[in-house]
């Protein structure tokens, strides 16, 4: 199952050119070539322009100079016409109307004909000789005019002519400028219509570059805009259905490739959140399925398999290891391991291993990679490694940890926090569900243990209860069958009853403090007696039976050492060891040790028997735990145990030394004044 | 019948006469120039050389049409004849705006108008010159 990998951005987009900036550059284009279309059109016209203010300045002139003439016309004619006119004020006043006419005729034409070369000159020569016909004209007048008649028909027609001369020199100048004229003119009408078509052919340049720049730029621009943004509608269509791993090509480096890399982006990211959640859903089904495969089993060892088998294909490693601590709580006991080529040992949870250290500290322990494991745990350089990444996890329940559950890699893994998170939830349940096995193997064992019980106490219960039922029979026989029962029969018959019944009441009174000790109800009695006292007293009082069994007691006590303890129990936990040894070893001598030191009192019982092995020893005080030696030897099994939970709640200590063939020491050690928990009951034990 | 034959053949017979009959050019007598050939004179006349060398405006004054002086002018000197004139003339209007030089009626006219103008030059016949304040003759060189 492959792990989450954290969400990152695929690279980051440069812009490298801009559409947007392509269209701002198509429309300072198309502006630029407006304005040129604008100028071009200007600058084409421009001559046409000036050409036809010429034009027209030159139908002004000559209109003008056409005016100029008629007017000189009729003021030639009334002087020519003066010898037969009858009044000479009446010619003079035509003569000086026409030259009226001729003077502001001329004054246009001069004036509109300042653009043209040659003619102001002509203009002015017409002026110069107009002034002279004027002139001679007044002359002629005034001679006409004249009453005396002094002036001969002769001198007055020469004095006409020669205003005539003027006359005619002025009509050449004024022809010789409009012909100038018509000929600018003319001019300027063949050099418009040379050049009519060029406005067109400039405006049909202009608009052809125009339309090619446009065509080309505008086509450019609209195939990479139609092609991103089919690829783009594609693109959607597919993610739309489903297929998030599309990407759309990225064409060019603008703000449309810059968008496609963006939708790419964003696939790429809900295809990540979709490999997630796909993930986190097999994860979890995953676990459930373990959880089944949990909920199946019963026993440990079964939860282990399922721990480590369905571990290793739920997380992708390639080996794991799972260890318990062990009852005493200083061993990290390996349960069962999978894929390592060596083999691991039981390991002190003391020790600084990894696997120790999560168990001590109940908290997780991730390593990448070989370098992370050296760096973290130096001490491990030179060894040979095996893995390279490894999940430690501790078997946590409440504040208990169970044990330490190992997962590792043969490649290096960088554990992503939802990967932790999925490993720890792994460990959980595993951990859920081997304490639950656990406590079923509790209830197992101690359903067994209690069914063993049963067998034993009714086995022990029997026994006394058989031979005295047999004794009382038998009595019963007796008496009915002889009329004299001697006494001493009658009265053997008694003691062993009472000895059975004594034997019964005692096994009786252990169940019922067992009891007491498992609900919390035992009550200590304390008063304060001497203890070697108490000792010779019970030494006194079972003496005799040891006897019977050629059994000495030998008693070491000091002097003067007073407790204060529950004397009843304190008896009976000696009685229990004299009990036991007289059990185990028979006939051979029992030493009983009283000594003090520092305000706690330290008593020991050793006999001589067998010995104990070093693996029971710790056993023999558990509740219905009995050695076999191969004997059968009695009891319920609850006499150490019973022992044990007095002298701990006295605030001792209860121990056992022994070595096999050499016998057995048990020593008890007690607080002679004992301050005792709030709760004054006793603490109940162990309990399942 | 005879009459008209005899004058038809004086006519014809009279024409050369006529026509070589010499006409004189006649200048303001402020006017500098002494002689002037056919050709410069032919010019001055068509208005193809309007300024004398003094700078002063040419003023050519002809005669009438019908004119002995002015045929024997245009045989003699212009080389030209009157209907080829008055062609160019048009012509002249047409296209330069200068029209055909003012027609005098008589010597007197002549004299008058050409002692009148400082740049006037006219013709009359040799034999009707006379010397006169305000003119001079000057000499004809050359042919057209």
């Amino acid at each position: 199952m492959k792990s989450q990998e954290p969400l990152k951005r695929s690279g980051i987009f440069e812009e490298k050119s801009s559409l947007v900036q392509r269209l701002r550059a198509v429309m300072i284009a198309v502006s630029v070539f407006i304005l040129l279309g604008f100028v071009g059109m200007y600058l084409t016209t421009q001559p046409f322009l000036s050409t036809l203010k010429r034009m027209n300045a030159a139908n002004i002139t000559m209109t003008s100079i056409s005016a100029a003439l008629d007017s000189l016309e009729t003021a030639e004619k009334e002087i020519e016409a003066l010898p037969d006119a009858k009044l000479t004020k009446d010619v003079r006043f035509v003569f000086f109307e026409a030259q009226k006419l001729f003077k502001t005729s001329l004054e246009t034409a001069i004036k509109h004909s300042g653009k043209f070369e040659k003619i102001p000159e002509s203009l002015k020569l017409s002026v110069k000789s107009n002034e002279e016909f004027v002139k001679n004209a007044r002359l002629v007048l005034k001679h006409a005019a004249d009453k005396n008649k002094i002036f001969t028909k002769e001198e007055l027609a020469a004095e006409i002519l020669v205003a005539r001369q003027y006359a005619q020199e002025t009509r050449e100048s004024l022809r010789h400028a409009f012909l100038l004229t018509k000929d600018n003119s003319d001019d300027d009408f063949k050099y418009i219509y040379a050049k009519r078509f060029q406005p067109i052919l400039a405006a049909l340049v202009i608009s052809s570059a125009f339309l090619i720049f446009v065509f080309i730029f505008g086509f450019s621009i609209t195939n990479r805009l139609r092609r991103a943004l089919r690829n783009l509608s594609m693109a959607t269509g597919e993610v739309a259905e489903g297929n998030l791993s599309y990407k759309a090509p990225i064409l060019n480096e603008d703000e449309l490739g810059h968008l496609t890399f963006a939708f790419n982006d964003m696939t790429e990211a809900l295809q990540a959140q979709k490999d997630n959640l796909q993930t986190t859903a097999d994860r979890i089904a995953t676990l459930q399925h373990i959880t089944g495969l949990f909920s199946e089993a019963l026993t440990p060892k079964e939860i282990f398999s399922i721990i480590v088998d369905q571990g290793l294909k739920a997380v992708g490693a390639q080996a794991s290891v799972i260890g318990t601590v062990s009852e005493d709580g200083n061993f990290l006991m390996i349960q069962k391991m999978e894929g390592y080529n060596y083999k691991f040992e039981d390991t002190p949870l003391s020790s600084p291993l990894p696997m120790a250290e999560v168990v001590r500290y109940g908290q997780p322990i991730f390593i990448t990679s070989k370098e992370d494991l050296f760096e973290k745990y130096p001490f491990l350089i030179g060894n040979t490694v095996e893995k390279l990444a490894h999940a430690i996890m501790p078997l946590q329940v409440g504040s208990e940890c169970l044990g330490s559950l190992t997962f590792s890699y043969s490649q290096n893994k960088s554990f992503p926090q939802d990967e932790k998170d999925y490993l720890i939830a792994l460990t959980r349940q595993s951990a859920q569900a081997l304490h639950r096995s656990q406590l079923f193997d509790d209830a197992r064992q101690a359903i067994q243990a209690r069914d063993e019980f049963l067998s034993i106490a009714s086995h022990e219960l029997r026994t006394p209860l058989t031979p005295l039922k047999l004794h009382l029979q038998g009595l019963s026989r007796t008496v009915k069958k002889e009329q004299d029962v001697p006494k001493e029969k009658i009265l053997t018959i008694a003691e062993t009853c009472d000895r059975q019944v004594t034997r019964l009441s005692r096994l009786i009174e252990n169940l019922l403090d067992v009891s007491r000790i498992s609900s919390g109800k035992l009550t200590l009695n304390k008063e304060t007696f001497n203890l070697k006292s108490m000792i010779e007293e019970v030494v006194r009082h079972y003496a005799d039976q040891l006897r019977n069994v050629e059994t000495e007691i030998f008693v070491e006590a000091e002097s003067g050492i007073e407790g204060f303890m529950d004397k009843v129990r304190i008896e009976q936990v000696l009685i229990n060891f004299l009990t036991n040894a007289g059990k185990y070893a028979p006939g051979k001598p029992i030493l009983i040790k009283l000594t003090k030191s520092d305000g706690v009192a330290k008593l020991s019982v050793k006999d001589q028997g067998p010995g104990i092995l070093e693996h029971d020893q710790a056993r023999v005080f558990e509740r219905f735990e009995r050695i076999k030696t191969g004997e059968n030897i009695g009891g319920l099994g609850l006499g150490l145990y019973i022992s044990k939970q007095i002298i701990e709640a006295h605030g001792g200590k209860i121990s056992l030394e022994s070595e096999i063939g050499s016998g057995s020491t048990f020593i008890t050690t007690i607080p002679l004044f004992y301050e005792e928990p709030t709760n004054p009951n006793m603490t109940a034990g162990r309990f399942l | 019948m005879k009459t008209l034959s005899l004058m038809l053949l004086f006519t014809v017979i009279s024409f050369p006469l006529w026509a070589q009959r010499n006409v004189v050019l006649i200048v303001n007598e402020s006017n500098p120039i002494s002689s002037l050939s056919a050709f410069q004179i032919s010019e001055m006349y068509l208005k193809k050389n309007r300024t004398w060398p003094n700078g002063e405006a040419v003023r050519f004054f002809d005669r009438s049409d019908e004119s002995i002086e002015r045929k024997s002018f245009l045989s003699s000197i212009l080389r030209r004849s009157s209907r080829e004139l008055e062609q160019f003339w048009i012509g002249q209007k047409l296209y330069t705006g200068n029209s055909a030089p003012s027609q005098l009626s008589s010597d007197k006219m002549t004299f008058a108008l050409v002692s009148r103008f400082p740049g006037a030059i006219g013709y009359i016949l040799e034999d009707n010159f006379l010397e006169n304040k305000g003119i001079k003759k000057i000499e004809v060189t050359g042919t057209p």
